[in-house]
């Protein structure tokens, strides 16, 4: 379902009473594209910064868990798909990604992040629109 | 080996519960679209039946107009008639009847009569027929009608003789001189001698094509006007019983207005608005002898009874007491007052359910006519029936305690003696309902007195005076079947006979099913009926009395329907205030002669005498003799020839 308007329109006539209803007219957008854009957008911003502001280090506190993260961060994507990918190269190992899920809090938890919801709500405020 | 990209994280929605929700607002919206069609098929049906109940209301206005008109039409018929057989009433009609062979109507013959009667010498008989012949003569050759009847009233009135010269008539003048009268007898002499002449040129000459048609027509004219005549005469008896009957018709929209402001009240109001219209009450009381006028309990501050009719009420208590015990004087006054108002009220909210104008709407628990007739029928048996019950109940009671409180009596019927002269002026016999009353029952009695008497063809023909509408219908139709049965026979496509027949027909079918001003009727036998007499048939008179109830209930209804805007059920199918089917059921026939069409609506019988067109079967032999008499009387000569 991708756009739907509710409402009806009609006219009740014969030789005593004219009658028209014009209901309040309501669309409905459930395009899956626009519904998943903003929020995967934000969501991918969101793990940028959460890339950009990472100061995790390794264990012994000499060197910087994370290299070369302006790089990573600029290759954060968001599809259409609703997929936030990263670039090719750099997260082979899955344990790398574990790593920098528990770094992270917006890989971890996206919905939790203010601008995420914000892009959410922004989103939701889209699918209905009233009148005609 | 590398990929094309590492997915971090997946964002997806799940739309199944708003579309779910939207399922759920659509079908709300179809839900509510349904009541809102359903509202609006329900307000038409009202406005349906309220349509309905309007036009059957202006339909018996309709047809009152229409029964006004042809009677005021049949009354200046007969004066006009009766002026001229008052001129001329020692003419012998019959002879210049004879002598104008049929071809002029009675009141053409009366006109020539009166002319006859101002010429310059008095004519006698043989002198008038001999004008009357020597204008069917001078008409014969051919003269404009108009023509011959002007230049022969010059001639005979102003002696004038220039009109019969362009007649082809000459009368010599020489040497007489109008300014001496014995010249004046000599010239009218001269006239009367031509005109004799004339006269004799068609005696015993048979009549032509042309007359032979103008004949048929004149006897069929006459005839109508004879009818008109009649009806007419009955028409002028009838004029102080008009003024009355339209006095009590006149009251009728006063009380659907007076019920119809107090719908959507409550029952309550209309009750109260019933009971105090007097026209009403009157109307109750002379057809059920219930007096609903009363109601000491139900009345607000502003329509409180006062005093001296809570009087006149106890007093007609204590007299129907006084009746049961046998003493003069053995009632309490004013008890069982509340009971009775009770009951009185509960038989008029029955009522008002029946009229359909309560808030319980037109169907009010009681489906169809028949039902509606039976429950109010049924309300008025049970009013008096508790009332004779409790009469005798405490006629037993006083029997029995030796109660007799005379005093009180005394002093309640000095009281009412002292306004003695308001119970005067508001029970005198000459109050207008009663005079309406009075004049119905005579014109019942006389018109069967009359029926009797007469059993003139006509009312045998169309039934009793009561359906003057049918006259005027009957009149129109028979109107109707000359000029179609003419225009027939002259284009040859029917034989006019056949077309007179087919006429008679269809208008006496239609006006078995139109002869109907019921309603009026019915209110007039209802009020008939409740006086003793001559009239008198008690067992008619529910019937009569619940069909006008009913009248007035189709326009209350239609103002409930019209406030309401819908559930107008079948204040149609069972109002019938000016149907046919009005009161036809369990109400006795009406008090007078049977066999009237009229009250048996569907049964229609068709006279048709003679059949004086019929005699030309070849409808080619048919088309040339019309042409040939148009041609005749169109003066064309050249295809004219006599028969």
């Amino acid at each position: 379902m991708a756009k739907l308007t509710i409402g009806n329109s009609y006219q009740v006539r014969d030789k005593y009473t004219s009658v028209t209803v014009t209901d309040d007219q309501l669309t409905v957008d459930l395009d899956p594209v626009k519904l998943i854009a903003k929020p995967a957008v934000a969501i991918a911003a969101a793990i940028k910064r959460g890339i950009l502001s990472n100061s995790a280090t390794t264990a012994d506190g000499k060197r910087r868990l994370f290299v070369r993260t302006g790089t990573l961060a600029a290759g954060i994507t968001a599809l259409p798909s609703g997929e936030i990918v990263a670039p090719p190269g750099y997260l082979q190992d899955p344990a790398l990604v574990d790593r920098l899920r528990a770094v992270v809090p917006a890989l971890a938890n996206p919905l939790d992040d203010p601008q995420v919801k914000a892009a959410i709500d922004a989103t939701a405020d889209t699918i209905h629109r009233k009148g005609r | 080996m590398a990929t094309d990209r590492i997915v971090l994280t997946k964002y997806v929605t799940d739309t199944g519960g708003h579309i779910a929700g939207v399922k759920k607002i659509i079908d709300e919206t179809e839900a509510l679209g349904k009541k809102t069609k359903d509202a609006a098929k329900a307000t038409s049906e009202g406005w349906g039946s309220v349509d309905s109940a309007i036009e059957r209301t202006k339909r018996v206005f309709g047809d009152l107009r229409s029964v006004i008109g042809f009677a005021s039409d049949s009354m200046k018929h007969f004066i006009d008639h009766s002026r001229m057989t008052a001129a001329t009433s020692s003419v012998n009609i019959e002879g210049l009847r004879k002598a104008s062979a049929g071809l002029k109507t009675e009141m053409q013959l009366l006109t020539d009569a009166a002319m006859f009667q101002r010429a310059a010498f008095k004519l006698n008989q043989k002198d008038m027929e001999s004008v009357e012949g020597a204008m069917r003569g001078l008409e014969r050759k051919g003269n404009d009608t108009m023509k011959v009847q002007a230049a022969l009233t010059q001639a005979l009135t102003k002696l004038s003789t220039e009109g019969l010269q362009e007649l082809g008539i000459h009368v010599g003048k020489a040497g007489l001189s109008m300014d001496d009268a014995a010249d004046r007898g000599e010239l009218f002499k001269r006239v009367m001698s031509e005109l004799r002449k004339e006269s004799e040129g068609v005696t015993g000459a048979q009549l032509s094509v042309a007359e032979k048609a103008a004949a048929s027509g004149v006897a069929f004219q006459d005839a109508m006007e004879k009818m008109k005549t009649a009806i007419g005469q009955i028409v002028v008896a009838l004029a102080p019983l008009v003024e009355k009957v339209a006095w009590f018709i006149s009251n009728i929209p006063g009380l659907m207005k007076s019920i119809g402001k107090t719908v959507g009240e409550g029952t309550g109001r209309t009750v109260r608005a019933l009971q105090s219209n007097s026209f009403f009450t009157d109307l109750v009381k002379a057809g059920t002898g219930v007096d609903i006028s009363h109601d000491g309990y139900n009345v607000d501050e502003g329509g409180k009874l006062s005093e001296m009719e809570v009087w006149k009420s106890w007093y007609a208590r204590a007299q129907r007491i006084q009746a049961q015990t046998g003493t003069a004087a053995g009632a309490k006054l004013g008890l069982g007052f509340a009971e009775e108002a009770d009951v009185t009220s509960q038989v008029l909210t029955e009522l008002i359910k029946i009229l359909g104008v309560g808030p319980d709407g037109p169907r009010a628990g009681h489906k169809g006519k028949g039902e509606r007739d039976k429950a109010l029928a049924d309300a008025l048996a049970k009013l008096k029936k508790d009332k004779e019950e409790r009469d005798k109940a405490e006629a037993s009671w006083r029997a029995a305690s030796g109660d007799n409180p005379v005093d009180d009596f005394v002093v309640a019927l000095k009281k009412l003696t002292d306004e003695s002269a308001r119970w005067d002026d508001e029970e005198a016999p000459t109050n207008k309902l009663e005079a309406a009353i009075l004049a119905l029952k005579k014109l019942f009695t006389e018109t069967e007195k009359k029926q009797e008497k007469r059993k003139s063809k006509l009312t045998e023909m169309f039934g009793p005076i009561e359906e003057i509408n049918g006259y005027k219908i009957a009149f129109d139709a028979l109107s109707g079947s000359v000029s179609a049965a003419m225009d027939a026979w002259i284009t040859g496509s029917m034989s006019a006979g056949a077309a007179i027949k087919k006429f008679f027909a269809d208008a006496l079918k239609g006006l078995a099913v139109q002869m109907a001003v019921e309603s009026l009727k019915h209110i007039a036998y209802a009020v008939a009926s409740a006086v003793p007499g001559v009239t008198f048939n008690p067992a008619a008179v529910a019937g009569h009395v619940k069909t006008a109830a009913l009248f007035a209930g189709v326009a209350a209804a239609a103002v409930a329907g019209a406030k309401a805007m819908h559930g107008g059920g079948d204040v149609g199918g069972g109002g019938g205030g000016g149907g046919a089917s009005a009161g036809a059921s369990g109400a006795a026939p009406p008090p007078r002669g049977s066999g009237a069409p009229a009250a048996a609506p569907g049964k229609h019988v068709v006279y048709v005498i003679g059949d004086p067109f019929d005699t030309e079967v070849n409808p080619r032999r048919r088309q040339q003799n019309a042409k040939r008499v148009l041609q005749q009387v169109s003066g064309d000569s050249a295809g004219g020839q006599e028969a």
